[in-house]
């Protein structure tokens, strides 16, 4: 399939990419659980992922999941029948809510110490 | 289970997730990562209210994820014999990834 690049067409390929990430973060994510079991094995996780790098990937995955939550959430009020001329209003009132609850999130993750 | 059906399902089941997921992040993001100690997990893991909503929400996320995954596949896949393979395979690994989450969360 061929994709037009306008902001319709955009959201959807990234709606798929991030969606693609998210599903295989749940992987990592039970991983990250299953050390539950042990709890000397758990404080090594903990650790880890108190390091700045993870710090910063935890923030990225925040993106995703804001990014792909609000273009979900306008992409379903269009299959619901939002009049066309709203689209754009609320592609770019969305954006900038998600840019707000990414920036409001992500500044304590990456600092950390909370 | 034809297309509306899994259109409707990535619907509510999205729109249940945004519902999680505040909750979800409201505990374990902003109570502060120094709190999510070993003793902290366990004690809200031993919450059955908690166990419930953890399941819940991982099991919604998992047919979220997956239904997803199905959907390109029927979109991208041509022939359809490897449809029907990429179609079990998919079944497959989300069974597997719920059974281990049942596991790991009510340990």
């Amino acid at each position: 399939m061929r994709y037009r690049l306008q902001t319709g067409s955009f959201a959807w390929l990234i709606q798929r990419l991030t969606g693609i990430v998210l599903t295989l973060y749940l992987f990592l994510h039970l991983y990250v659980l299953s050390s539950l079991k042990d709890p000397l094995h758990y404080a090594s996780v903990l650790k880890l992922m108190r390091s700045p790098l993870v710090r910063v990937s935890d923030a990225g995955l925040l993106g995703l999941v804001v990014g792909h939550a609000l273009n979900g959430f306008r992409l379903t009020l269009i299959d619901l029948g939002m009049p066309t001329e709203l689209q754009k209003k609320v592609f770019y009132t969305a954006f900038v809510l998600g840019a707000a609850i990414f920036i409001a999130g992500s500044v304590p993750m990456i600092k950390g110490g909370r | 289970m034809k297309g509306v059906a899994g259109w409707l399902l990535q619907r509510v089941t999205g729109v249940l997730l945004i519902a999680g997921l505040i909750l979800h992040f409201a505990v374990m993001h902003f109570s502060g990562t120094q709190q999510i100690t070993y003793a902290f997990v366990m004690k809200r893991l031993s919450d059955p209210w908690w166990k419930t909503f953890d399941i819940a929400f991982l099991l919604t996320a998992i047919l979220h994820g997956f239904n997803g995954f199905r959907g390109l596949a029927i979109e991208y896949v041509g022939s359809e014999r490897l449809l029907r393979l990429s179609q079990t395979v998919i079944f497959l690994f989300a069974a597997g990834l719920a059974l281990a989450g049942i596991y790991i969360v009510s340990l």
